[in-house]
């Protein structure tokens, strides 16, 4: 390495977001290349299954900060000693990213060049808006088993992370999981949030219903007003009982009640009610033999009586505090994948529901991987992605951040050599989009109906989740109409969107919304539009440079001029609102087939100026962004 | 009652997680069962270690001569610390490390005097991978290596890297070759393939390495300059002159790896820099994902060079003959 590189890389500040699997190689990486000024934000712990690749974490260091564990590491490999220059000599900061008190744009300009290692899309469109403001590049990475990608953000330069649309995950209509599931996945979604009915904040469940609901379902009063007092410690055979009387509810009672109905009467498969005393015998004849304790339990599917048996056990467990948290009934009762009784409680009661809708069911190793949303990652993967991005800042770093465009390289990374024998092989950055809200300030439309939506929502499904912004202060016209934290604005939230203050928001309105800290500010223009409550699309649509064709209503009317560009935005929008059931925070990871991507990818060589077939796909942990194929 | 206590020490199941659902239980078991010698270990495969430790596949470290800790090497190995600079043995001073990195998997240390004594034990000692840099011995050596991995039917990686290039040469099965299924998209593979790698020498005896070229471009300069670099170790000042005088030999313009002054300041690059460690984290984990499927039977390994060059970030296969019997 020349000398004028080793003094710029003993210079450089650099910033790395994420100690994960990508973070873990980078960390290595600086640390091996001699750079002395580096600091890390991170926001998890380590668990058991990081350390096949996170490799700086082992077995006792499970359940400490993974920046803290990386970044003593980091220091261990160094062959440079500590110093307090401003930037410090791997300096940890357990938070998240997105805590704008400690991690704002000030706290990005310290640094030379940020490197991303997250695995989620929401941190990274906040590190992009935060880079973009402050003027720095950005080196991007994700992975997703054997495929990954690096590239490289200079504002003003090359395309910003948001310039292409990232398609969202698969959302299921929420009648879908509460009436008519056709796919395991379906049935791992409402044992999800029937876990939350029984054992946590039961108003918080999909499932629940008020007292005052006209058609209440039969199950709501066995399994949530007959809730037993975990404080009179009911007796074994109490529990039995309730779960006994909650179990029929759930699996006979209202399915006979929907059968009498006629709901089933066009479905392709004709639900059958389970008979829960049969299954139940053994448990009243005092046997328990919780499949999840049997040899290779996890591997294999449990039977309808094994099902029962293990809800049995469960609900034991929960209520006598055995192994739940002391706040049985508190919101802090949640799905997670790796809380084992979540997870034991959620293949059990999946699979009672999947068998009575004559749907595929599955061990508890495979619906954990569904309801986990588990993207695999591995070692190999990262470390090459990892070594790309160190690569490209040490181009950074020699030619200057002006040059980016330049010298920089986006690299996909495949499991297969192209038909050419190439296994990595970089193509140009793009421009920016022009019609980039992020970085090219472009206006946004957005679909609703302004009839029914209200400002509350709007801010937390658009604006918050599906747009990213962090802390919004919304204006009509000159007026204000809401900034997060003033209270002053917090009656204009259950207002619907037309009955706002100063004109409301109707067809035709122009909303600007700011957020001072990611120094964005977007124009968004609206078009009233109504939605059918199961559409698919969810309940609101947000669209590019033009408006985007209204739904055909009654199979009719004005649907006939839907053109292609409203199937790409379907793509684009289907996010999650409060109909839809969103499996994971964390979109599911389809990888596309190695022949398509390679084509793809040799196309994007070859056709140098190929932008728009580009696309790139979020997915969950190691992130991961996949090629989409076309 | 029924309480689910966590084990103090996690399964492997629960370790691999991640890497079984993507390769499959049979997959993880093959690996398991595989077995892999690191001799000599560099700043490059000191990386393909790190893949393969961790991927729960069994590793022995072999010391063949001397091997003090330079600075180099310190510098370039992911397992050593600038306290080590001075210790005996590179491996010795680096086993527990890498025996760290996964308690799950057996990971040893042999010493030998010599290669030969090495190698007579490769009949018996059921290595399925052996993983060696070929910049420090003689050209001769390893072609000794090649032969005696192919006759004993372990695989074979030779591999360094220089400045920010790099190159490996793979030999994947014995002399009976390598069955594997292709994989032909999601979840589905191929009717199983066999091929036959060739050794070392068949490159090393080619006489023309213009030909090498494709209808994508030349032969990579990676691989000319670890060619030359193989073969023209020991030169001392003469080193120049072998290089013009191999690349003419070769058919290639003797411009092809740079200017006189490129070509003067290799030897330093190739024989005594410290690596650039984003150069090997990359091939490195190239190389991983070769040994991967070359453990695994999964997927189609490179035939039979793989060069990477860190400037452009171009990572590709050579392809140099004989070719004849890669299909059955």
């Amino acid at each position: 390495m020349e000398a004028s590189l080793v003094d710029k890389i003993e210079q450089a500040a650099i910033l790395v977001v994420g100690a994960g699997g990508i973070g873990c190689e980078l960390l290595k990486n600086l640390a091996g290349s001699g750079f002395k000024h580096v600091e890390v934000i991170d926001l998890d712990t380590i668990d058991v299954s990081n350390l096949n690749r996170q490799f700086l974490f082992r077995t006792h260091h499970v359940g400490k900060p993974k920046c803290t564990v990386a970044c003593e590491a980091a220091r261990d490999m160094s062959p440079h000693s500590p110093h307090n220059d401003p930037v410090g000599f791997y300096v940890a900061h357990h938070g998240n990213v997105k805590d704008n008190d400690r991690f704002g744009v000030n706290f990005f300009k310290r640094f030379d060049v940020v490197l991303n290692a997250l695995d989620n899309v929401d941190a990274r469109r906040h590190v992009n808006r935060l880079c973009l403001s402050a003027e720095i590049p950005l080196i991007e990475a994700g992975t997703t088993g054997y495929l990954g990608q690096t590239t490289v953000i200079m504002g003003k330069q090359t395309e910003c992370y948001e310039c292409q649309p990232k398609p969202t995950q698969k959302v299921y209509p929420i009648c879908t999981i509460r009436s008519t599931p056709s796919m395991p996945v379906h049935c791992i979604v409402w044992g999800k949030e029937l876990y939350k009915l029984m054992f946590g904040s039961a108003p918080d469940s999909m499932l629940f219903e008020d007292e005052e609901g006209d058609e209440k379902s039969t199950f709501m009063s066995p399994v949530v007003n007959e809730r037993l007092k975990v404080e009179e410690k009911p007796s074994p055979e109490k529990l039995l009982k309730y779960t006994k009387s909650a179990l029929t509810a759930l699996f006979t009672t209202e399915i006979n009640k929907q059968l009498g109905m006629d709901r089933y009467k066009g479905a392709k498969k004709t639900p059958v009610a389970h008979d829960i005393e049969a299954m139940a015998k053994g448990l009243e004849a005092g046997v328990l033999n919780p499949p999840s304790e049997s040899e290779g339990g996890e591997k294999r599917v449990w039977t309808n009586e094994e099902c029962c048996q293990e809800i049995y056990c469960i609900v034991s467990e929960m209520y006598t505090g055995a192994t739940s948290p002391p706040d049985i009934f508190s919101s802090s009762v949640a799905f997670d994948k790796d809380n084992h009784v979540a997870m034991r409680f959620v293949t059990a009661a999946s699979n009672l529901r999947a068998s009575v809708f004559k749907i595929e069911t599955n061990s508890y190793y495979t619906a954990k991987g569904i309801a986990g949303n588990i993207i695999p990652a591995i070692a190999t993967t990262n470390a090459i992605v990892a070594g790309q991005e160190v690569l490209e800042l040490m181009k950074i770093l020699k030619h200057g951040k002006d040059k980016v465009m330049e010298v920089c390289k986006f690299t996909y990374c495949l499991r297969a050599k192209t038909r050419k024998g190439f296994f990595l092989q970089p193509t140009s950055l793009q421009p920016p989009n022009e019609k980039c809200y992020v970085c090219k300030n472009a206006r946004v439309v957005v679909s609703v109906d302004t009839k029914t939506f209200t400002l509350e929502a709007f801010i937390d499904q658009v604006l918050k989740k599906k747009m990213s912004f962090n802390s919004p202060i919304l204006q009509i016209g000159c007026d204000q109409i809401y900034e997060d934290g003033e209270p002053e604005y917090e009656q204009n939230l259950v207002k619907t969107l037309e009955n706002l203050p100063c004109g409301g928001i109707k067809d035709g309105t122009t909303l600007v919304v700011e957020d001072f800290e990611q120094d964005m500010e977007v124009n968004i223009n609206f078009v009233q539009m109504e939605f059918e409550e199961d559409d698919e699309r969810g309940q609101f649509l947000i669209g590019g440079d033009r408006p985007v064709v209204k739904k055909a209503e009654d199979g009719k009317g004005e649907g006939g001029a839907v053109d292609n560009k409203s199937e790409e935005k379907k793509e684009e929008n289907n996010d999650d609102d409060d109909d839809i059931e969103v499996l994971d925070a964390n979109a599911p990871p389809p990888v596309p087939a190695a022949k398509g991507k390679k084509r793809e990818r040799e196309n994007g060589v070859d056709e140098a100026a190929g932008a728009g077939k580009k696309s790139k796909k979020d997915t969950g942990e190691g992130v991961e962004e996949v090629v989409l194929l076309e | 009652m029924l309480t689910k206590h966590k084990m103090a020490t996690p399964s492997t199941d629960q370790i691999y997680d991640r890497q079984i659902r993507l390769w499959g239980a049979e997959s993880q078991t093959r690996m398991m069962q595989s077995h892999v010698a690191f001799v000599n270990v560099s700043g490059l495969t000191s990386e393909v270690l790190k893949n393969v430790v961790l991927a729960g596949i069994k590793c022995t470290l072999i010391s063949i001569g001397p091997r003090v800790v330079s600075e180099a090497d310190a510098a370039s190995n992911l397992f050593l610390r600038k306290g080590d600079i001075g210790a005996a043995n590179v491996e010795a001073a680096s086993q527990a490390r890498v025996q760290e990195l996964n308690v799950h998997t057996t990971v040893e240390h042999l010493v030998y005097g010599d290669l030969s004594s090495f190698l007579s034990t490769l009949p018996t000692s059921g290595y399925t991978l052996l993983v060696s840099p070929a910049l420090g011995m003689s050209t001769l050596d390893s072609q000794t290596i090649s032969s005696s991995c192919r006759a004993s039917g372990s695989s074979l990686i030779l591999c360094d890297s220089f400045g920010f290039h790099a190159c490996a040469f793979l030999q994947v099965g014995g002399d009976e070759g390598h069955t594997y299924r292709k994989e032909a998209g999601k979840d589905k593979l191929s009717d199983p393939m066999t091929a036959i790698y060739p050794v070392i020498e068949g490159a090393d005896s080619l006489g023309d390495w213009e030909g090498l070229k494709t209808r994508f471009g030349g032969v990579p300069k990676e691989w000319v300059a670890w060619m030359i670099g193989r073969m023209g170790r020991g030169k001392g000042e003469d080193w120049k002159f072998f290089a013009e005088e191999t690349l003419k030999a070769k058919k290639l313009p003797s411009t092809y790896l740079g200017s006189q002054d490129d070509l003067a300041a290799l030897p330093k690059s190739l024989y005594s820099s410290p690596c650039i460690v984003p150069v090997c984290a990359v091939f490195g984990g190239q190389l991983g994902q070769e040994v991967l499927k070359m453990l695994t039977t999964k997927g189609e390994c490179a035939w039979n060079f793989l060069t990477f060059n860190g400037e452009t970030q171009i990572a590709r296969e050579v392809r140099v003959g004989p070719d004849d019997g890669k299909k059955q």
